[in-house]
Protein backbone atom coordinates (compact mmCIF):
# COMPACT_ATOMS: atom_id res chain seq x y z
CA UNK A 1 0.00 0.00 0.00
CA UNK A 2 2.84 2.22 1.34
CA UNK A 3 4.33 2.13 -2.71
CA UNK A 4 1.06 3.38 -4.22
CA UNK A 5 0.65 6.56 -1.95
CA UNK A 6 3.82 7.17 -2.77
CA UNK A 7 3.38 6.83 -6.72
CA UNK A 8 -0.02 9.00 -6.57
CA UNK A 9 2.18 11.73 -4.70
CA UNK A 10 4.58 11.75 -7.64
CA UNK A 11 1.82 10.85 -10.30
CA UNK A 12 -0.21 14.29 -8.78
CA UNK A 13 2.95 16.66 -8.04
CA UNK A 14 3.60 15.73 -12.16
CA UNK A 15 0.13 16.04 -13.19
CA UNK A 16 0.07 19.29 -11.49
CA UNK A 17 3.58 20.32 -12.61
CA UNK A 18 2.98 19.43 -16.19
CA UNK A 19 -0.53 21.50 -16.13
CA UNK A 20 0.72 24.57 -14.86
CA UNK A 21 3.68 24.67 -17.05
CA UNK A 22 1.48 24.53 -20.55
CA UNK A 23 0.90 27.87 -21.23
CA UNK A 24 4.48 29.32 -20.90
CA UNK A 25 5.86 26.06 -22.90
CA UNK A 26 3.68 26.68 -25.94
CA UNK A 27 2.02 30.63 -25.57
CA UNK A 28 5.00 32.65 -24.46
CA UNK A 29 2.96 33.61 -21.50
CA UNK A 30 3.96 36.29 -19.21
CA UNK A 31 3.12 37.69 -15.58
CA UNK A 32 1.01 40.24 -17.40
CA UNK A 33 -1.22 37.36 -18.88
CA UNK A 34 -2.43 35.59 -15.61
CA UNK A 35 -5.62 35.86 -14.28
CA UNK A 36 -6.70 39.56 -12.60
CA UNK A 37 -7.94 38.00 -9.47
CA UNK A 38 -4.38 37.44 -8.60
CA UNK A 39 -3.69 41.05 -8.51
CA UNK A 40 -7.15 41.61 -6.84
CA UNK A 41 -6.51 38.94 -4.37
CA UNK A 42 -2.86 40.68 -3.54
CA UNK A 43 -1.11 37.11 -4.81
CA UNK A 44 1.42 39.05 -6.95
CA UNK A 45 4.57 37.34 -5.66
CA UNK A 46 2.43 33.80 -6.33
CA UNK A 47 2.31 35.04 -9.91
CA UNK A 48 6.45 36.58 -9.36
CA UNK A 49 7.08 32.56 -8.88
CA UNK A 50 4.48 30.81 -11.32
CA UNK A 51 6.47 33.23 -13.88
CA UNK A 52 9.68 32.98 -12.69
CA UNK A 53 10.09 28.99 -12.45
CA UNK A 54 7.98 27.84 -15.72
CA UNK A 55 9.17 30.48 -18.03
CA UNK A 56 12.83 29.48 -17.59
CA UNK A 57 11.98 25.95 -17.58
CA UNK A 58 10.10 26.30 -20.51
CA UNK A 59 13.02 28.46 -21.73
CA UNK A 60 15.61 25.96 -20.86
CA UNK A 61 13.36 23.33 -22.26
CA UNK A 62 13.31 25.11 -26.10
CA UNK A 63 17.12 25.37 -25.59
CA UNK A 64 17.81 21.78 -25.15
CA UNK A 65 15.57 21.42 -28.13
CA UNK A 66 17.88 23.72 -29.91
CA UNK A 67 20.56 21.49 -29.23
CA UNK A 68 18.76 18.77 -30.84
CA UNK A 69 17.82 20.78 -34.24
CA UNK A 70 14.94 20.18 -33.83
CA UNK A 71 12.80 20.68 -36.78
CA UNK A 72 9.27 23.16 -36.44
CA UNK A 73 8.10 25.39 -33.39
CA UNK A 74 10.22 24.33 -30.39
CA UNK A 75 7.14 25.91 -28.21
CA UNK A 76 4.86 22.99 -29.69
CA UNK A 77 7.76 19.94 -28.49
CA UNK A 78 7.79 21.91 -24.65
CA UNK A 79 3.73 21.93 -24.69
CA UNK A 80 4.21 18.19 -25.77
CA UNK A 81 6.11 17.54 -23.21
CA UNK A 82 3.80 19.00 -20.62
CA UNK A 83 0.83 18.06 -21.36
CA UNK A 84 2.66 13.74 -22.03
CA UNK A 85 3.27 14.79 -18.04
CA UNK A 86 0.41 15.39 -17.06
CA UNK A 87 -1.45 12.67 -18.66
CA UNK A 88 1.53 10.35 -17.65
CA UNK A 89 1.46 11.63 -14.00
CA UNK A 90 -2.48 11.71 -13.81
CA UNK A 91 -3.27 8.31 -14.84
CA UNK A 92 -0.51 6.43 -12.29
CA UNK A 93 -1.86 8.36 -9.49
CA UNK A 94 -5.74 6.96 -10.55
CA UNK A 95 -3.55 3.39 -11.30
CA UNK A 96 -2.31 3.38 -8.46
CA UNK A 97 -5.36 4.45 -5.92
CA UNK A 98 -8.41 3.95 -8.25
CA UNK A 99 -9.20 0.29 -7.94
CA UNK A 100 -11.71 -1.28 -5.69
CA UNK A 101 -10.84 -5.19 -6.86
CA UNK A 102 -7.71 -5.25 -4.75
CA UNK A 103 -9.27 -9.06 -3.65
CA UNK A 104 -11.18 -11.39 -6.33
CA UNK A 105 -14.25 -12.66 -4.50
CA UNK A 106 -15.29 -16.59 -5.68
CA UNK A 107 -18.80 -17.76 -5.24
CA UNK A 108 -19.11 -21.43 -5.65
CA UNK A 109 -21.95 -22.43 -7.54
CA UNK A 110 -24.55 -24.22 -6.48
CA UNK A 111 -25.49 -27.11 -8.46
CA UNK A 112 -28.91 -28.18 -9.07
CA UNK B 1 0.83 -30.00 -15.62
CA UNK B 2 4.60 -28.76 -15.47
CA UNK B 3 4.81 -24.93 -15.92
CA UNK B 4 7.88 -23.80 -18.45
CA UNK B 5 10.30 -21.15 -16.84
CA UNK B 6 8.71 -18.36 -19.59
CA UNK B 7 5.40 -19.16 -18.26
CA UNK B 8 6.69 -18.41 -14.51
CA UNK B 9 8.94 -15.36 -15.77
CA UNK B 10 5.58 -14.15 -17.19
CA UNK B 11 4.02 -14.73 -13.99
CA UNK B 12 6.03 -13.17 -11.44
CA UNK B 13 5.60 -9.94 -13.73
CA UNK B 14 2.31 -10.31 -13.59
CA UNK B 15 2.18 -10.17 -10.41
CA UNK B 16 4.72 -7.62 -9.40
CA UNK B 17 2.63 -5.61 -12.10
CA UNK B 18 -0.60 -6.01 -10.21
CA UNK B 19 1.06 -5.22 -6.64
CA UNK B 20 2.01 -1.77 -8.12
CA UNK B 21 -0.88 -1.02 -10.47
CA UNK B 22 -3.95 -3.47 -9.46
CA UNK B 23 -5.10 -6.02 -12.09
CA UNK B 24 -7.33 -3.56 -13.12
CA UNK B 25 -5.01 -2.07 -14.75
CA UNK B 26 -2.39 -4.44 -15.53
CA UNK B 27 -0.98 -3.41 -19.07
CA UNK B 28 0.02 -6.82 -19.39
CA UNK B 29 -3.36 -7.95 -19.46
CA UNK B 30 -4.18 -6.05 -22.58
CA UNK B 31 -1.19 -6.56 -24.49
CA UNK B 32 -3.46 -7.34 -27.56
CA UNK B 33 -5.21 -4.69 -26.68
CA UNK B 34 -2.45 -1.95 -26.71
CA UNK B 35 -1.90 -2.58 -30.77
CA UNK B 36 -5.78 -2.02 -31.34
CA UNK B 37 -5.15 1.64 -29.23
CA UNK B 38 -1.91 2.50 -31.17
CA UNK B 39 -3.61 1.84 -34.23
CA UNK B 40 -6.87 4.61 -33.31
CA UNK B 41 -3.85 6.74 -32.55
CA UNK B 42 -2.14 6.81 -35.97
CA UNK B 43 -5.29 6.68 -38.20
CA UNK B 44 -6.15 10.05 -36.28
CA UNK B 45 -2.69 11.57 -36.53
CA UNK B 46 -2.63 10.22 -40.12
CA UNK B 47 -5.52 11.51 -41.27
CA UNK B 48 -4.54 15.11 -39.59
CA UNK B 49 -1.32 14.86 -41.82
CA UNK B 50 -3.41 13.61 -44.71
CA UNK B 51 -5.31 16.47 -45.29
CA UNK B 52 -1.73 18.64 -45.63
CA UNK B 53 0.11 15.76 -47.93
CA UNK B 54 1.13 16.31 -51.53
CA UNK B 55 2.05 12.63 -52.89
CA UNK B 56 4.51 14.40 -56.19
CA UNK B 57 8.30 14.31 -56.39
CA UNK B 58 7.84 17.42 -58.86
CA UNK B 59 10.01 20.00 -56.92
CA UNK B 60 10.33 22.34 -60.56
CA UNK B 61 8.80 24.95 -58.44
CA UNK B 62 9.84 24.25 -55.02
CA UNK B 63 11.81 28.42 -55.54
CA UNK B 64 7.91 29.41 -55.81
CA UNK B 65 7.43 27.37 -52.40
CA UNK B 66 4.69 25.45 -54.96
CA UNK B 67 4.67 21.92 -53.39
CA UNK B 68 5.89 18.82 -53.70
CA UNK B 69 6.01 15.35 -50.97
CA UNK B 70 9.07 17.02 -49.71
CA UNK B 71 7.89 20.78 -49.21
CA UNK B 72 4.06 19.33 -48.13
CA UNK B 73 6.27 17.61 -45.20
CA UNK B 74 8.13 20.51 -44.59
CA UNK B 75 4.65 23.17 -44.56
CA UNK B 76 3.10 20.46 -41.98
CA UNK B 77 6.08 20.06 -39.72
CA UNK B 78 6.76 23.94 -39.46
CA UNK B 79 3.56 25.89 -40.58
CA UNK B 80 0.33 24.10 -39.33
CA UNK B 81 -0.10 24.25 -35.95
CA UNK B 82 1.26 21.78 -33.82
CA UNK B 83 2.52 19.87 -36.98
CA UNK B 84 5.37 18.77 -35.99
CA UNK B 85 3.71 17.00 -32.82
CA UNK B 86 1.19 15.21 -35.05
CA UNK B 87 3.92 14.14 -37.15
CA UNK B 88 6.35 12.78 -34.62
CA UNK B 89 3.61 10.82 -32.80
CA UNK B 90 2.36 9.45 -36.25
CA UNK B 91 6.42 8.34 -36.36
CA UNK B 92 6.51 7.11 -32.43
CA UNK B 93 3.31 5.77 -32.60
CA UNK B 94 4.21 3.62 -35.27
CA UNK B 95 7.46 2.38 -33.87
CA UNK B 96 5.10 1.46 -30.16
CA UNK B 97 3.23 -0.81 -32.47
CA UNK B 98 5.67 -2.76 -33.48
CA UNK B 99 7.08 -3.08 -29.99
CA UNK B 100 3.40 -3.81 -28.38
CA UNK B 101 2.71 -6.37 -31.62
CA UNK B 102 6.24 -8.08 -30.89
CA UNK B 103 5.67 -8.26 -27.01
CA UNK B 104 2.12 -9.29 -27.66
CA UNK B 105 3.57 -12.22 -29.65
CA UNK B 106 6.03 -13.24 -27.53
CA UNK B 107 3.75 -13.16 -24.35
CA UNK B 108 1.29 -15.65 -26.13
CA UNK B 109 4.20 -17.56 -27.43
CA UNK B 110 5.56 -18.21 -23.89
CA UNK B 111 2.21 -18.65 -22.19
CA UNK B 112 1.38 -21.41 -25.04
CA UNK B 113 -1.57 -19.65 -26.17
CA UNK B 114 -0.87 -20.10 -29.80
CA UNK B 115 -1.66 -23.75 -30.22
CA UNK B 116 -4.22 -25.85 -31.93
CA UNK B 117 -7.39 -23.85 -31.85
CA UNK B 118 -5.17 -20.75 -31.97
CA UNK B 119 -3.33 -21.30 -34.93
CA UNK B 120 -5.63 -19.02 -36.96
CA UNK B 121 -4.64 -15.94 -34.48
CA UNK B 122 -0.98 -17.06 -34.97
CA UNK B 123 -0.61 -17.23 -38.64
CA UNK B 124 -3.44 -13.66 -38.92
CA UNK B 125 -1.07 -11.97 -36.21
CA UNK B 126 2.03 -12.52 -38.14
CA UNK B 127 0.41 -11.46 -41.78
CA UNK B 128 -0.71 -8.15 -39.30
CA UNK B 129 2.67 -7.79 -38.28
CA UNK B 130 4.36 -8.18 -42.01
CA UNK B 131 1.52 -5.40 -42.98
CA UNK B 132 2.47 -3.37 -40.10
CA UNK B 133 6.07 -3.48 -41.12
CA UNK B 134 5.22 -2.57 -45.03
CA UNK B 135 2.56 -0.02 -43.93
CA UNK B 136 5.79 1.60 -41.57
CA UNK B 137 8.47 1.34 -44.50
CA UNK B 138 6.16 3.16 -47.20
CA UNK B 139 5.70 5.40 -44.42
CA UNK B 140 9.56 6.60 -44.48
CA UNK B 141 9.02 6.76 -48.48
CA UNK B 142 6.20 9.70 -48.33
CA UNK B 143 8.88 11.89 -46.68
CA UNK B 144 11.06 12.18 -50.12
CA UNK B 145 14.18 13.21 -48.20
CA UNK B 146 17.34 11.30 -49.57
CA UNK B 147 16.86 8.35 -47.13
CA UNK B 148 13.18 7.98 -48.98
CA UNK B 149 15.11 7.40 -52.07
CA UNK B 150 17.62 5.35 -51.23
CA UNK B 151 15.06 3.08 -49.68
CA UNK B 152 13.04 3.32 -52.87
CA UNK B 153 15.94 2.19 -55.02
CA UNK B 154 17.06 -0.66 -52.32
CA UNK B 155 13.55 -2.42 -52.54
CA UNK B 156 13.36 -1.73 -56.36
CA UNK B 157 17.05 -3.62 -56.20
CA UNK B 158 15.75 -6.24 -53.91
CA UNK B 159 12.41 -7.12 -55.51
CA UNK B 160 14.01 -6.95 -58.79
CA UNK B 161 16.40 -9.86 -58.09
CA UNK B 162 12.95 -12.34 -57.68
CA UNK B 163 12.98 -14.46 -60.52
CA UNK B 164 10.38 -13.97 -63.95
CA UNK B 165 8.55 -11.23 -61.78
CA UNK B 166 10.84 -9.52 -60.26
CA UNK B 167 11.44 -7.04 -62.73
CA UNK B 168 7.07 -6.62 -62.98
CA UNK B 169 7.01 -6.09 -59.43
CA UNK B 170 9.44 -3.61 -59.60
CA UNK B 171 7.81 -1.55 -61.96
CA UNK B 172 4.15 -2.18 -59.88
CA UNK B 173 6.36 -0.41 -57.02
CA UNK B 174 7.52 2.69 -58.85
CA UNK B 175 4.21 2.62 -60.73
CA UNK B 176 6.19 2.83 -64.00
CA UNK B 177 9.54 2.09 -65.11
CA UNK B 178 11.21 4.67 -63.35
CA UNK B 179 10.59 7.20 -60.14
CA UNK B 180 7.99 9.81 -61.55
CA UNK B 181 4.93 11.75 -59.68
CA UNK B 182 2.77 8.27 -59.63
CA UNK B 183 5.56 6.71 -57.67
CA UNK B 184 4.77 8.63 -54.93
CA UNK B 185 0.66 8.21 -55.76
CA UNK B 186 1.65 4.80 -55.47
CA UNK B 187 3.39 4.88 -52.10
CA UNK B 188 0.40 6.74 -50.88
CA UNK B 189 -1.96 4.45 -52.00
CA UNK B 190 -0.60 1.42 -50.68
CA UNK B 191 0.66 3.40 -47.25
CA UNK B 192 -3.31 3.87 -46.91
CA UNK B 193 -5.00 1.37 -48.27
CA UNK B 194 -2.96 -1.24 -46.57
CA UNK B 195 -3.59 0.47 -43.39
CA UNK B 196 -7.63 0.01 -43.60
CA UNK B 197 -6.96 -3.98 -44.49
CA UNK B 198 -5.64 -4.20 -41.47
CA UNK B 199 -9.67 -3.53 -40.30
CA UNK B 200 -9.87 -7.14 -42.15
CA UNK B 201 -7.13 -8.65 -40.73
CA UNK B 202 -8.21 -7.80 -37.51
CA UNK B 203 -11.54 -9.75 -37.90
CA UNK B 204 -9.55 -12.85 -38.99
CA UNK B 205 -7.71 -12.40 -36.01
CA UNK B 206 -11.01 -12.01 -33.68
CA UNK B 207 -13.07 -14.57 -35.92
CA UNK B 208 -12.60 -17.46 -33.34
CA UNK B 209 -12.43 -15.79 -30.30
CA UNK B 210 -15.86 -15.34 -28.35
CA UNK B 211 -14.46 -12.20 -26.13
CA UNK B 212 -11.76 -10.56 -27.61
CA UNK B 213 -10.08 -7.33 -25.33
CA UNK B 214 -9.84 -5.38 -27.91
CA UNK B 215 -9.90 -1.93 -25.57
CA UNK B 216 -7.23 -1.34 -22.99
CA UNK B 217 -8.74 0.91 -19.92
CA UNK B 218 -8.63 3.93 -20.40
CA UNK B 219 -6.00 4.77 -17.53
CA UNK B 220 -3.72 2.47 -19.80
CA UNK B 221 -3.96 4.26 -22.83
CA UNK B 222 -3.20 7.82 -20.90
CA UNK B 223 0.04 5.88 -19.87
CA UNK B 224 0.67 4.86 -23.22
CA UNK B 225 -0.43 8.52 -24.59
CA UNK B 226 1.26 10.10 -22.12
CA UNK B 227 4.72 8.22 -23.02
CA UNK B 228 4.49 9.09 -26.41
CA UNK B 229 4.24 13.00 -25.99
CA UNK B 230 7.66 12.38 -23.78
CA UNK B 231 9.06 10.24 -26.47
CA UNK B 232 7.97 13.61 -28.70
CA UNK B 233 9.78 15.61 -27.24
CA UNK B 234 12.98 13.23 -25.98
CA UNK B 235 13.53 12.78 -29.65
CA UNK B 236 11.87 15.70 -31.63
CA UNK B 237 12.19 15.26 -35.81
CA UNK B 238 14.92 16.90 -37.49
CA UNK B 239 15.55 18.42 -40.57
CA UNK B 240 16.19 16.61 -44.10
CA UNK B 241 17.36 17.26 -46.91
CA UNK B 242 15.17 16.80 -50.38
CA UNK B 243 15.47 13.88 -52.46
CA UNK B 244 18.05 14.63 -55.67
CA UNK B 245 16.72 12.17 -58.40
CA UNK B 246 20.03 13.12 -60.32
CA UNK B 247 22.00 11.89 -57.59
CA UNK B 248 23.66 8.71 -58.16
CA UNK B 249 25.30 8.21 -55.12
CA UNK B 250 24.29 6.11 -51.84
CA UNK B 251 24.94 8.33 -49.14
CA UNK B 252 24.47 7.01 -45.52
CA UNK B 253 21.34 7.15 -43.67
CA UNK B 254 19.90 6.91 -40.50
CA UNK B 255 17.98 3.68 -40.22
CA UNK B 256 14.77 3.08 -37.62
CA UNK B 257 15.42 -0.36 -36.24
CA UNK B 258 12.04 -0.64 -35.73
CA UNK B 259 10.80 -0.47 -39.75
CA UNK B 260 13.90 -0.66 -41.17
CA UNK B 261 16.08 -3.03 -39.74
CA UNK B 262 15.48 -5.30 -43.47
CA UNK B 263 17.06 -2.43 -45.11
CA UNK B 264 19.80 -2.41 -42.45
CA UNK B 265 20.17 -6.61 -43.30
CA UNK B 266 20.67 -5.71 -47.16
CA UNK B 267 22.84 -3.46 -46.74
CA UNK B 268 25.16 -5.81 -44.06
CA UNK B 269 24.54 -8.62 -46.02
CA UNK B 270 23.90 -8.22 -49.74
CA UNK B 271 20.85 -9.67 -51.63
CA UNK B 272 21.02 -12.84 -51.20
CA UNK B 273 21.33 -12.60 -46.88
CA UNK B 274 18.22 -10.64 -47.26
CA UNK B 275 16.16 -12.89 -48.95
CA UNK B 276 17.62 -15.51 -47.01
CA UNK B 277 16.64 -14.21 -43.72
CA UNK B 278 13.13 -12.79 -44.87
CA UNK B 279 12.09 -15.92 -46.31
CA UNK B 280 14.09 -18.24 -43.66
CA UNK B 281 12.53 -16.07 -40.84
CA UNK B 282 8.96 -15.78 -41.81
CA UNK B 283 8.64 -19.21 -42.30
CA UNK B 284 10.30 -20.49 -38.78
CA UNK B 285 7.84 -17.75 -37.22
CA UNK B 286 4.93 -19.50 -39.11
CA UNK B 287 5.81 -22.72 -38.55
CA UNK B 288 6.03 -22.42 -34.75
CA UNK B 289 2.71 -23.74 -34.28
CA UNK B 290 2.50 -27.09 -36.20
CA UNK B 291 5.52 -29.06 -34.16
CA UNK B 292 4.42 -27.67 -31.01
CA UNK B 293 1.02 -27.99 -31.38
CA UNK B 294 0.80 -31.85 -31.15
CA UNK B 295 -0.17 -31.86 -27.16
CA UNK B 296 -3.50 -33.90 -27.24
CA UNK B 297 -6.92 -32.44 -25.57
CA UNK B 298 -9.72 -33.97 -24.34
CA UNK B 299 -12.05 -32.00 -25.30
CA UNK B 300 -15.65 -31.48 -23.50
CA UNK B 301 -18.30 -34.07 -23.57
CA UNK B 302 -22.05 -33.09 -23.72
CA UNK B 303 -24.83 -35.60 -21.79
CA UNK B 304 -27.34 -35.50 -23.98
CA UNK B 305 -29.68 -36.81 -21.30
CA UNK B 306 -29.09 -33.73 -18.84
CA UNK B 307 -29.00 -30.73 -21.62
CA UNK B 308 -31.85 -28.87 -21.58
CA UNK B 309 -30.70 -26.57 -24.42
CA UNK B 310 -30.29 -23.41 -21.95
CA UNK B 311 -27.27 -22.22 -24.36
CA UNK B 312 -25.16 -21.20 -21.21
CA UNK B 313 -22.25 -22.71 -22.56
CA UNK B 314 -22.39 -22.18 -25.70
CA UNK B 315 -22.09 -18.29 -25.06
CA UNK B 316 -19.34 -18.76 -22.30
CA UNK B 317 -17.21 -20.95 -24.68
CA UNK B 318 -14.21 -18.33 -25.05
CA UNK B 319 -13.20 -20.49 -28.36
CA UNK B 320 -16.80 -20.40 -30.23
CA UNK B 321 -16.27 -24.56 -29.88
CA UNK B 322 -20.23 -24.97 -28.46
CA UNK B 323 -22.81 -25.19 -31.22
CA UNK B 324 -26.39 -25.26 -30.42
CA UNK B 325 -28.06 -27.51 -33.08
CA UNK B 326 -32.12 -28.41 -32.94
CA UNK B 327 -32.46 -31.18 -30.51
CA UNK B 328 -33.86 -35.06 -31.20
CA UNK B 329 -37.40 -35.95 -32.11
CA UNK B 330 -38.86 -36.97 -29.14
CA UNK B 331 -37.34 -34.14 -26.52
CA UNK B 332 -38.24 -32.25 -24.52
CA UNK B 333 -36.02 -29.22 -25.13
CA UNK B 334 -35.49 -27.68 -28.58
CA UNK B 335 -32.02 -27.33 -28.81
CA UNK B 336 -29.06 -29.27 -27.72
CA UNK B 337 -25.30 -28.06 -27.67
CA UNK B 338 -22.86 -30.14 -29.26
CA UNK B 339 -18.89 -30.27 -29.29
CA UNK B 340 -16.71 -28.83 -31.93
CA UNK B 341 -13.50 -30.93 -30.84
CA UNK B 342 -11.06 -29.61 -33.26
CA UNK B 343 -12.02 -26.07 -31.81
CA UNK B 344 -12.31 -27.05 -28.00
CA UNK B 345 -9.03 -26.20 -25.17
CA UNK B 346 -10.69 -28.54 -22.59
CA UNK B 347 -10.96 -25.04 -20.46
CA UNK B 348 -13.99 -26.58 -18.32
CA UNK B 349 -15.62 -22.97 -18.72
CA UNK B 350 -18.49 -24.74 -20.25
CA UNK B 351 -18.63 -27.10 -17.51
CA UNK B 352 -18.32 -24.14 -14.70
CA UNK B 353 -21.29 -22.69 -16.84
CA UNK B 354 -23.58 -25.85 -17.05
CA UNK B 355 -26.07 -25.72 -14.19
CA UNK B 356 -27.37 -29.28 -14.92
CA UNK B 357 -24.01 -30.86 -14.82
CA UNK B 358 -24.62 -31.97 -19.02
CA UNK B 359 -21.33 -31.02 -19.90
CA UNK B 360 -17.71 -32.59 -18.46
CA UNK B 361 -14.24 -33.18 -19.62
CA UNK B 362 -13.30 -36.48 -19.75
CA UNK B 363 -10.80 -36.89 -17.80
CA UNK B 364 -11.83 -34.03 -15.46
CA UNK B 365 -15.15 -34.68 -14.01
CA UNK B 366 -16.93 -31.96 -12.71
CA UNK B 367 -17.68 -32.91 -9.27
CA UNK B 368 -14.08 -33.90 -8.79
CA UNK B 369 -12.90 -30.14 -9.64
CA UNK B 370 -15.26 -28.48 -7.45
CA UNK B 371 -14.36 -30.71 -4.87
CA UNK B 372 -10.50 -29.52 -5.37
CA UNK B 373 -12.09 -26.30 -5.60
CA UNK B 374 -13.33 -26.00 -2.44
CA UNK B 375 -10.05 -27.62 -0.48
CA UNK B 376 -7.93 -25.16 -2.20
CA UNK B 377 -10.31 -21.92 -1.23
CA UNK B 378 -10.47 -23.63 2.42
CA UNK B 379 -6.85 -24.45 2.45
CA UNK B 380 -6.04 -20.34 1.82
CA UNK B 381 -8.40 -19.50 4.12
Amino acid sequence: MAIRVVIMAIGIAACLYGSIMMPWAEMNMTKENLPHTLTLLRLEPVADALDSVFGQTAEAHKASLDAKEAEGNRGEYVYAFAIGLAILGGALAVAAIGSADEQEKMLMPEKK
Amino acid sequence: METSVWTKVFLVTEDLFNKIATSKYNPLYYHGALPQFIMYVLFLSGLLLFAYYVPTIDNAYVSKNLVNAFTSVKYITNDIPFGAVVRAVHRYAGDAMVVAIVLHMVRVWFTDRYRQYRWVQWESGIVLLIMVLFIGQTGYYLIWDERSLILTRMTVSALETIPVIGVGLGHWFLNGRAISNLTLSNFLFIHIGLSFTLLFGLWIHYVRMTRPVITPPPVVNYVLMGLLLLVVYLFPITATKMADLQSLTTNSMDIDLFFLFPYWVLSQTGMFGFWAFTIIGTLAVCLIPLPMGAKPIEAAEVVNTKCTGCTFCSRDCPYQAIEMVPAPAGSRFKLIATVKSYRCSGCGVCVGACAFDAIDLPNLLDTDVTEKIKQLSKAQS
